[in-house]
């Protein structure tokens, strides 16, 4: 593992040698100018202990240590110590690692021991805000690795399901776990994403989000390149089909890998309807896609170039509409997009009740305002509106945040050149993608490479008797998923 | 990085590029009609008149001009229009009808030539005022442009009125199998009608089918649906009576039993055979209709008047040295090359000797057994 | 863990290849120079065609899959090659850039009477750029892309039948062709297979899971297919001596489809063919390279990519208007009609020549 040299704390144990036997002075002086940390003695035998109150469940310390321990004899001491559940530290640096995971420092004569007292910290396991569902299971991920890991494990319970542990940020030391179903996972991709993983140079991550960004193979590309989502279920259905999850501490999202553009469109909503209507939600996520990235464009271009697509009738609508607005289309596409920007991030920023009062005032505003004030064409605001719902279909927050960056480019191309400019930017985006690759795989898969088999659960979802194979795209070893009935 | 800076290459580009070809909705005028005619006294000079719909879509902005060609009139109506005026919506092109006479080719190409015309712009030959209907209100729907256009499109086989557009013009001239077609529209007190359908050789306008005799031309030039014949006189042994039939289809076939020899000089024989049914639901007559011999014999009395009303029109065609029906292209898939090559299709045509067999059934009879 | 080409990436790209804008012009090339049901001749040419690419698959069977350059310099001297690959460099340098450009001068003609055609060239050129600089694997997967994203105009089909005839096709055969039947004419319609001699290129992308030549055949049969299918609704919809006049008799045809939300989808549907053409620019651009880069063995091909592209956009400017872009074209592709039949011979000679000296 490689190391930020020298830099702010090559080691934990600051001044001193990180071999030097761990002390309450030495601990104490360590943890200077931490006003939770606590200092206290044992009664009756010189007992010391040390711990950051914030991180100790305090009634569990009380119970199962200061309790049991107080007025013993220092011998009966040490032979408590001795035993599970503490455990002896050598080393400074392991000691105070221990203190700020939220275990008790217990320092009797010579040696130092730990107890692992941590409470825990922050939500407990609820919906997820991002990714609801009608029907299927409600749980989503919260901040706390061992819930998440917990929910998995209860979900797959199986020896196979392996979690290999990390640990990235130089000051954070967050804990990283990689999930994969041994057998199914296809080894090199384990190899090669740990090898990612722990290459990770940087001070602290604070989701996983962020991680991705640190191991993905193009940074500079607008798409993300790893799947992350806060559904345990998902995650779980992608272990199974031979996928790598990878979950972090402090972040409500896993991650998986590999994957490809077109599984930011499935939502584990499509597994739980009857096969039809799960394909008919893809097939409309994909049009809203479309719709999406061309709509605004295809105005833009139709209004400044080819006046000839559009049938003579609605052309005159078109005319009549536009002719009070004083920008050409391209600056007034962009004014409305933009405003359709500000009010989404308004929306997201605030408290859900304003968040909504938002939206109200802002349809109205520019729906009915803008409009009568000639401030740009009603017909606009129907391509504005509907592509910013369609941009809502996909069920990745984060892939609907790069289509709606990509929409802004497409715009303005075919603000530029028409019909030309828009296929050049789709041309653009297209060759972007295939040269997008994660752990070395296509990102454009199924498509290209080809993988029949793969399309029935990519643009489609396949009634389960057809889906008897994982996904070409995890290569993994064991490829039959299910055995037709006999 | 690269492709950051290659979106950058791509838009400075674009934006040096694009600038001059925009035409913003707002700031163009889409012609929608041009009429064309040759202009009174000067026989080299043609009257050309377009008429651009306002966004209100109740009225239109006309202009008009004397000019040599087409394009010459353009810059002055240029010159008057606050907008660029364009021809990518025309819908239009109407010939007046001294004009058609005298052939209305260069004038047709020259408006073609032009890549924002789309084929499917309808060529009509136009009788009357232009000035007088274009500017006139008409209560069937705003402006003459649209009111032209919505009555050449609905439904057109119903009135056994073609869509004659650019496409199937110049699909036609060039053909030397078939003569074009133009729909003719002429105005009326309270709006306009179609008025049969042009007859050309090449591109000149000899003869008229009068807008009576349009279903049947209709069924004689194609397969048709859902049209309507009505029938004036049905001769049956016993009186003459109107009747119509309904909800018609009928399939059209060509056989030619022989090609024109030259050595001979035995023209062409060729037989138009109509295969057509229909509902009966206009009879005047006094026969019972549910008797199985009478509604026999009405059909073969149909047959007899339709095919009597078809074999005049054939006539009408062959006088006019038009083959709107497409014969010569038969007669053509049935010869070699050269020998078709040598001979002259148009002046060959009103010799064939041209039969048209009727086939009709009466569907059913409406709501009415008996009569 | 590279992926190699599969049979379908091979097959659509070499379909993508062939395709550029003499999509648009072949019914009108065909009845100018076949006459009367120019399509079947054809078929007669694609069968030519196919025979050439045959003959590659004699240089990959006896060459055992390896790069065509390494047969070469097997059997040659480099010295004596390199003037050859400088030449080829060239040709096809210039064939890309002519395709690129006349798809624009198109372009222009149709919707972008004003603007200067370089700086749309430009754009075009930016394009090939960022596919040159991605390896061959990439530029397959993207032409997949294309090939399904163009799909949907199969759809458009079926507004054309009402409008079709028999009829029109005639019953005579290879007659009233403009200028007569001449060896020139027929270059000029086999011109729209020109391509598919690039597969040689793809000789050390395969391996035998790939079946590189299944492939070539099915990209080389695909394209006839869709082709004959474009020729035949034309056939039928215009009449003979029409589809000698029309300029770009496909494009004709999208004019007339009027939807009731779309009017006239030519003006959308030729920008989509953007990519046919960007595909083989980028195809014989890739050749180019190769050979380039074969003489430069120090050069990585990623930094070759732009020069390359540089090349292409500068030999843009050689056409300025329509007909010298015509003028070019119809050289530059007899050249590379002439290099496709000869070099499997010549390579065929030097496999041979090479076992001698290796035997020797």
């Amino acid at each position: 593992m490689s190391r930020l040299g020298g830099s702010i704390n090559a080691n934990q144990a600051g001044d001193q040698p990180a071999d030097a036997k761990p002390t309450a002075s030495l601990v104490l002086q360590e943890l200077t100018d931490c006003l939770d940390a606590v200092h206290q003695c044992l009664e009756g035998n010189g007992g010391e202990i040390v711990y950051i109150a914030t991180l100790v469940d305090t009634s569990l310390l009380l119970r199962d240590l200061i309790r049991p321990l107080t007025g013993a004899e220092p011998s009966e001491l040490r032979t408590k110590l001795g035993a599970a559940p503490y455990r002896l530290t050598k080393d400074m640096n392991s000691c105070l690692s221990g203190i700020t995971n939220g275990a008790v420092a217990i320092f009797a004569g010579e040696d130092a021991y730990l107890l692992d007292l941590s409470k825990k910290i922050g939500r407990t396991i609820e919906q997820t805000e991002t990714e609801t569902l009608i029907t299927g299971p409600h749980d989503g991920f919260v901040e706390s690795l061992d819930e998440n890991l917990g929910v998995i494990r209860r979900r797959l319970r199986s020896a196979k399901l392996k979690s290999v542990g990390f640990e990235a940020g130089e000051i954070s030391k967050t804990q990283i776990v990689m999930l994969y179903i041994e057998g199914i996972v296809n080894m090199e991709f384990v190899t090669l994403l740990s090898e990612r993983i722990r290459s990770i140079e940087i001070d602290g991550v604070s989701d996983s989000n962020m991680l991705v960004q640190l191991i993905d193979e193009n940074p500079n590309s607008v798409f993300p390149q790893y799947l992350t989502t806060e559904r345990p279920d998902a995650v779980v259905s992608k272990l199974l089909g031979g996928r790598i999850a990878v979950l972090m501490d402090g972040s409500p999202s896993a991650f998986i890998s590999p994957t490809s553009f077109l599984e930011f469109f499935a939502s584990p909503d499509d597994y739980y309807q009857r096969w039809p209507i799960g394909t008919g939600l893809r097939v409309l996520r994909l049009i809203g896609f479309i719709i999406t990235i061309c709509f605004t464009a295809f105005y833009v271009s139709v209004t400044t170039f080819h006046y000839e697509l559009i049938p003579h009738t609605m052309l005159l609508n078109l005319a009549e509409s536009r002719s009070k607005v004083p920008f050409p289309p391209l600056i007034e596409a962009l004014l409305m997009e933009t405003t359709i920007e500000l009010l989404r991030e308004a929306g997201a920023r605030l408290p859900t009740k304003i968040g909504q009062t938002i939206g109200i005032v802002g349809g109205i505003v520019i729906g009915q305002a803008a409009v009568q004030a000639g401030f740009t064409s009603n017909i606009l605001i129907i391509a504005v509106a509907t592509s910013a719902i369609a941009s809502f279909v996909i069920p990745s927050y984060i892939m609907s945040a790069s289509i709606r960056l990509i929409r802004f480019g497409l715009i303005v191309l075919a603000g530029l050149l028409g019909n030309l400019g828009l296929f050049m930017g789709i041309g653009l985006m297209v060759i972007h993608m295939a040269g997008i690759t994660n752990l070395g795989t296509s990102y454009l898969s199924p498509i290209a490479p080809m993988r029949p088999s793969d399309l029935l659960d990519t643009l489609i979802r396949g009634p389960f008797w057809a889906l008897k194979t994982r996904p070409t795209l995890s290569r993994s070893p064991n490829q039959v998923r299910t055995r037709p009935k006999q | 990085m690269r492709a950051a800076k290659g979106i950058g290459i791509l838009l400075i580009a674009a934006m040096l590029g694009g600038c001059t070809d925009q035409k913003v909705l707002e700031k163009i005028g889409f012609t929608r009609t041009i009429f064309i005619d040759s202009a009174d006294g000067d026989k080299d000079k043609i009257n050309v008149t377009i008429s651009i719909p306002k966004t209100n879509q109740s009225e239109s902005i006309v202009y008009s001009n004397v000019a040599r060609t087409f394009k010459q009139a353009k810059v002055y109506f240029d010159m008057q229009n606050d907008r660029r005026v364009v021809l990518g919506q025309l819908r239009q092109i109407l010939f007046g009808g001294n004009l058609a006479r005298k052939g209305v080719w260069p004038h047709l190409e020259s408006i073609f030539r032009d890549p924002s015309v789309g084929i499917r712009t309808h060529v009509i030959l136009l009788e009357g005022d232009i000035d007088k209907l274009s500017t006139r209100k008409y209560t069937q729907g705003g402006t003459m442009g649209e009111y032209l256009d919505n009555l050449v499109r609905t439904d057109p086989t119903s009135r056994g009125v073609y869509d004659t557009s650019i496409h199937t013009f110049l699909r036609d001239y060039y053909d030397d199998g078939i003569e074009p077609l133009a729909n003719i529209i002429k105005g009326t007190a309270n709006g306009l009608m179609v008025d049969g359908v042009a007859l050309f050789v090449g591109d000149r306008y000899v003869a008229k089918v009068p807008s009576d005799d349009a279903m049947y031309f209709a069924m004689l030039r194609a397969n048709l649906k859902y049209g309507t014949l009505v029938m004036e006189e049905v001769d049956t042994a016993k009186e003459s009576v109107p009747a119509s039939l309904s909800n018609v289809v009928s399939k059209r076939s060509i056989r030619i039993k022989s090609v024109p020899d030259r050595r001979s000089g035995k023209p062409a024989e060729a037989v138009l055979e109509l295969k057509i049914r229909g509902s009966l639901l206009e009879y005047y007559g006094h026969e019972s209709l549910n008797v199985a011999a009478n509604q026999r014999s009405l059909e073969v009395a149909m047959e007899k008047y339709v095919g009597g009303r078809c074999e005049r029109l054939i006539r009408l065609m062959q006088a006019a040295h038009s083959d709107a029906i497409g014969f010569g292209q038969r007669v053509r898939n049935k010869m070699d090359y050269q020998s078709w090559k040598r001979l002259n299709w148009s002046e060959e045509f009103p010799r064939a000797d041209i039969k048209v067999s009727i086939d009709l059934d009466i569907k059913d009879f409406g709501s009415l057994a008996e009569s | 863990m590279r992926e190699k080409l599969n049979v379908l990436h091979i097959a659509l790209l070499l379909f993508m290849i062939e395709s550029d804008v003499a999509v648009f012009i072949l019914p009108r090339l065909t009845a100018a120079n076949f006459g009367t049901n120019g399509w079947l001749g054809f078929i007669a040419l694609s069968l030519v065609a196919a025979f050439n690419i045959f003959m590659y698959r004699i240089v990959y069977r006896m060459g055992g899959g390896r790069s065509v350059f390494d047969i070469a310099e097997a059997a040659a001297p480099r010295a004596v090659l390199y003037p050859f690959y400088a030449a080829l460099a060239l040709l096809w340098l210039g064939l890309g850039a002519f395709i690129g450009k006349t798809y624009v001068l198109i372009f222009q003609m149709l919707s972008f009477q004003n603007s200067q055609p370089m700086l749309i060239y430009v754009l075009y050129c930016v394009l090939v750029l960022t596919l040159l600089t991605k390896s061959l694997y990439s530029i397959a997967k993207a032409s997949t892309v294309f090939f399904f994203m163009a799909s949907w105009l199969v759809l458009l089909l079926p507004y054309f039948f009402k409008s079709w005839s028999a009829v029109r096709f005639t019953t005579s055969f290879f007659q009233g062709a403009v200028e007569g039947h001449h060896l020139g004419g027929f270059l000029e319609v086999f011109a729209a297979f020109i391509g598919y001699e690039l597969c040689m290129f793809l000789f050390p992308h395969t391996d035998a899971k790939s079946k590189l030549f299944t492939g070539v055949f099915v990209g080389h049969f695909l394209f006839t297919a869709v082709n004959l299918l474009a020729m035949v609704m034309c056939f039928g919809f215009f009449s003979f001596e029409e589809i000698k006049r029309l300029e770009f008799p496909i494009i004709y045809m999208h004019e007339f489809v009027e939807l009731s939300f779309l009017n006239r989808v030519d003006s959308l549907v030729y920008p989509f063919f953007s990519f046919y053409s960007l595909i083989s620019t980028v195809m014989f651009g890739y050749a180019a390279l190769k050979s380039i880069g074969r003489m430069l063995p120090k050069v990585s091909d990623r930094r070759l990519a732009l020069p390359v592209t540089g090349a292409i956009f500068l030999l843009g400017f050689i056409p300025s208007i329509f007909r010298e872009a015509g003028t070019w074209l119809k050289l530059v592709f007899t050249i590379e009609t002439g290099v496709a039949f000869g070099m499997p011979l010549i390579l065929i000679v030097m496999l041979k020549l090479g076992k001698k000296a290796k035997g020797a």
